[in-house]
Parts: C-alpha cells; structure tokens; sequence
C-alpha cells in the first residue's frame, strides 16, 4: 500500500541576484534582479509502508526541498502529494501526528534546557498518553543510550548526544513515516555507526517508512534497498541499489596481489592503474573486457592472487553527478 | 522557564523596568509643575493613565512583544520549519512561545499599586467599574496584538523588517497620554484605527466613572474586525513561506 503519492511536483524559487562590494549593495536597494531556481522541476514517485528509501543527490539537487514538500513546509509551485491520503500543505493536525522529520542541521529542542524538558513538550503538543509516553521514552533512552543526559542543558550535550535527543524528541509520537534530512552529517564514524544502526532497528521493529537523505553513501548502503537520486530538480534514477551498479558501473576493479617486483608501464597496458604499491594493485578494467583483462594478468604476469570487484557505489554516483552520465 | 536558567539577567532587566518607571513618574511631575492639567486631566488622573499605560506594557512585553520580536528570526533562520511541524494551531505556537520574566516583577508591583493609588481618589470605582476597565485594558492588549501580528507577518516577504519591539513600544508610549489631547481626525485615528485610547485612556475612565460600557462594545467589534483581518492575512503569507536551504 503506497503512504505517500508524489505526481508531478514541482517547487520553484525566486531568487534575486546581488553583485558584491558597496556599490553592488546600493544597486540592490534600488533595483533587483531575480531569477527563477527550480527546486523540484516535476518529479513523480511513490513510497509504500515499511520501505526504507534512500534520496540522493549532489548539492542542492532538490532533496531537501522535496522532503519539505511532502511534510507540508512549503507549498509546491504545481503538482500534487498524498502522505497517509492527507494533502501535507493543509497541515491537519491528524497527519501531522502521524510523521515526524528530522533534520540533521536544525534543533528542535530549546538550547538552555535540559531534552526532557522539550520532551515533556512534544508529548503535550503531540498529545501522547502518559503511559505510552513513558515506555516510548524508555525504549528510545534505552536504543540511544541516553539515560545520563535527559536532564543536562542541550547546549552542552556533544552533537552526537544532541542527535540522539533529537531522534527521540521526533520520535516521541511515534510516527508511521519517517522524513530524515542528513541526520548524520557532522558525526563521527562510531556515532554514525550507532544511528545507522538505531534507524535500522526502529523500521525493523515498528514497521515505519523512512525516507532518508544524506551525504554519506555509508547511510544509503547500509539502509536502503531502495535508492531515488535526484539531480536539478528531477528523478534520475529510482530502483534498488544494486541496479546503479548493474545500470552506471561501466567498469570493475581487479585487486592483485603480485608475486615477484613486475613493471608497472607493462600493467599500465592492461587497464588503468588505480593504485599501485607492491605487492598489491588495483586496475579499473571496462565491464565487458574485464574476463579478458584477468586472463592476460593470469598469463603475462607472477599472480599470487587475484579479485574481481565491483566499482564502490559512491565512486558510481560521484561519476554519475559530476559525469552526468544518466543515460 | 528557560529565562530562570540566567538569573542574574533577570535581576537587572527588573531593577532596569523599574528605573524606567521611575523615569516615567518622575517626567510627569515635572509636567505638572508647569501646568495644572492636561486636556482636562489632573495630575492624579495622568499618573493613574501613567500606571495603567505601564501595566499595560508590562502585559504586551511579557506576553506577546517578545514572541512578534522573534519571528523574524525564526523565518529568516528558517526555523519556522520546526514550528510548521507541531500539530498545533501555528499562529498560538509562535505567539506564545516565549515568555518575558523580566516584566514579572513591575507587574506584580503594579498590580498591587493601582488599587492602593485609586483608593486615594475622590472617586471610589465600584466592582462593576473595575470590570468594565479590565475588560477595555484586555480587549487592548487583544487590539494591539493583532495589529503588531500583522505588521509581524510581513516578514514572510521582508524577512528581517526590523526591531518590531522597539517599534510597539514607541506606538504604546502614545497611551501616556490622554487620548483627547489629539483633535478631529487625529482623535478618531487613536480611538478606531491605531486605538492607543484602549491601552490606559478608556481604562481610566472606567474606573472613575467617566464611561460606562458603550466602549467595550467598540473595542469587541474593533477585536473582531481585526481578528479576522490577521488571520486571513496570516493564512495567506503562509503560502509565501520558502524556508531556508538544508
């Protein structure tokens, strides 16, 4: 059962250009000039319970302007969405209870206070029983490993403590959807780690679909089977993630480990050298010569070992955005 | 709750409400050592509006004033988006946001003070004239939020407008004074378009019997119009709201 329908949504800014210095400043008092951003520039897709999708993109793709479309920040330019068969921009409380977004680069919990206290907050404004409140809030301090922070001020939390309160202050009401914009942008890797791992139980144990987009390729392959990337407003790409490697890898690695010093021009023949430091070497090989590129290393050189790899998914999509190869 | 963290803030901004009292006071004595009224109001009368226009300013600070002062911040720094979020009605949520400490203490204090300070009068209020300027000083105070709201709600397309409390506050100082010192035109404008007279002429005159309740009657229609006017307006800038960049 789909939870949300997106058809044909498009959101577009206008935006005024400034020259820079004094002088650009005095003209911009007077006169602008404005240019129209498409954001989102038609985009059509569907996402159904439980799923747990991945939405990537370079800089300013249209990811997070598309995550405040569907949980009714902004109203689009044209188009039409359906969360929970809400229209999100009506904001009707009811399905405004049934999600929750969070978004790594903004707080949510009052900077002076201790998280419980916006906790207690959130359950008055979401409405959640007393009793549900307080298993929620145990589970979640237990998942997160909190218990020792609640009742210190937020600004003097790490930010990884301070994501983890924001996670469970959106999470609080427990929602049915689950918008996460960059939730682990700025942390390090054991904390990463950790909310990977988190987001990864909480859709496992309460069914939730989460609609994630990040920076980090670790998050997408480790969470989602299911990949959208977006590019200037517009779906390139949407379907698992094993079919941007089948669909854009134009080549595999072939990691070798030499058994006698060998002349690296010679290998350098064979395909490109992504690294070479003896024994080993890794050779970037075009997908359909690869089986041929092995047996000539097998024959012409001393093999101790031999692998054949797919390229990483991020140097994929790295290629992908800066190549543009979307074809 | 979140003021109380920083205490010695809050024990400045009190002793610094009350010197500008003092201040207040202190101006209108000087006044009255030159002249012996003021649009027909004696020296009693003008420091009771005084006191009045005081509270009435303590109520929009600690109140409202704070909360329309921060707006442009949360739509410049798109922290509106936090907001937007709540399953809660959004104009209540930012309008009551925040509450002012610092004007706790002068509230009390006057709060005590004006009955003590009308109980010296030649006019003795009755309940219902108690009432009847409580219910003007309140439907002031529903005025004057809705009139700073919609100048508040321009930020969606101004977004850093500028400081709106210091703005209100100048607007409010008007009260100071009796609302007839104004003639024709500019009368009318101070009762029914910018109405200063409600936030301490017409609560004042209540109390001593000046006025019966014909003016709340006004006040509730003005409260209405203007309530109505904000929301739609309101509802209207919210379409305009872009957010900010991830």
């Amino acid at each position: 059962m789909s939870l949300i329908k997106v058809k044909n949504l498009k959101k577009h800014y206008q935006v005024h250009e400034k020259e820079p210095g004094f002088l650009g400043s005095l003209k911009s008092l007077v006169s602008r000039k404005y240019k129209t951003v498409k954001a989102v520039d038609d985009i059509s897709f569907t996402i159904d319970e439980g799923e747990l999708v991945g939405f990537i993109g370079p800089n300013g793709a249209g990811k997070t302007t598309t995550l405040k479309c569907l949980s009714g920040l902004l109203y689009p330019t044209g188009g039409e969405v359906s969360v929970l068969d809400y229209n999100p921009w009506e904001r009707k409380p009811e399905l405004q209870k049934q999600f929750a977004l969070v978004m790594g680069q903004k707080n949510q919990l009052w900077w002076d206070l201790p998280a419980l206290e916006s906790f207690v907050l959130n359950k008055e404004i979401y409405e959640v029983p007393d009793k549900k409140y307080q298993e929620t809030l145990a589970d979640l301090t237990r998942l997160l490993d909190v218990k020792d922070i609640l009742k210190i001020q937020v600004r003097k939390l790490s930010l990884g403590q301070r994501m983890k309160c924001e996670l469970i202050a959106a999470l609080l009401h427990s929602p049915k959807i689950l918008f996460l914009d960059e939730p682990t942008i700025g942390l390090d890797v054991v904390m990463q780690k950790k909310m990977r791992d988190f987001i990864k139980s909480y859709n496992r144990k309460y069914g939730s679909t989460v609609i994630l987009t990040s920076y980090y390729m670790g998050d997408v392959q480790e969470l989602c089977k299911r990949v959208i990337i977006i590019d200037k407003g517009k779906i390139v790409f949407d379907g698992e993630l094993s079919e941007i490697v089948e669909k854009y890898a134009d080549h595999k690695l072939l990691s070798v480990v030499f058994a006698k010093e060998i002349d690296p021009k010679k290998l350098a023949a064979i395909g490109e050298i992504k690294s070479y430091d003896f024994p080993k070497a890794t050779l970037s090989i075009k997908r359909e010569a690869t089986s041929v590129a092995a047996a000539q290393l097998l024959q012409e050189f001393p093999v101790a070992d031999l692998n054949v790899e797919e390229a990483p998914i991020d140097e994929i999509i790295r290629e992908l955005f800066t190549g543009k190869n979307y074809a | 709750m979140r003021d109380w963290e920083f205490r010695f803030n809050v024990l400045i901004w009190a002793v610094m409400n009350f010197s500008w009292f003092g201040l207040m006071l202190a101006s209108v004595h000087l006044v009255f050592g030159q002249v012996e009224a003021i649009a027909g109001w004696n020296r009693d009368e003008v420091l009771l509006l005084v006191l009045v226009q005081a509270l009435f300013l303590d109520f929009l600070w600690a109140f409202i004033l704070l909360n329309l002062s921060k707006f442009s911040r949360l739509v410049r720094r798109g922290d509106l988006d936090l907001a937007l979020l709540k399953p809660i009605n959004l104009r209540f949520l930012v309008s009551t946001r925040y509450f002012d400490n610092d004007h706790y203490p002068r509230m009390i204090f006057l709060f005590f003070l004006i009955p003590r300070f009308v109980g010296r009068l030649a006019v003795q209020p009755t309940i219902f004239a108690w009432l009847n300027a409580g219910l003007l000083f309140g439907l002031g105070l529903f005025i004057f939020y809705n009139l700073f709201f919609m100048i508040t709600t321009t930020n969606f397309w101004f977004t850093n407008l500028f400081n709106l409390g210091d703005f209100c506050s100048e607007v409010i100082d008007v009260g100071r004074a009796p609302v007839y010192i104004f003639k024709n035109q500019a009368r009318i404008i101070f009762i029914y378009f910018i109405p200063t007279a409600f936030i301490s002429t017409f609560p004042v005159q209540a109390l001593l019997g000046q006025i019966g309740s014909e003016m709340v009657l006004v006040g509730m229609i003005i409260s209405l119009v203007l309530l109505i006017v904000s929301q739609a307006f309101w509802r209207f800038a919210l379409r305009h709201y872009t957010s900010t960049g991830s």
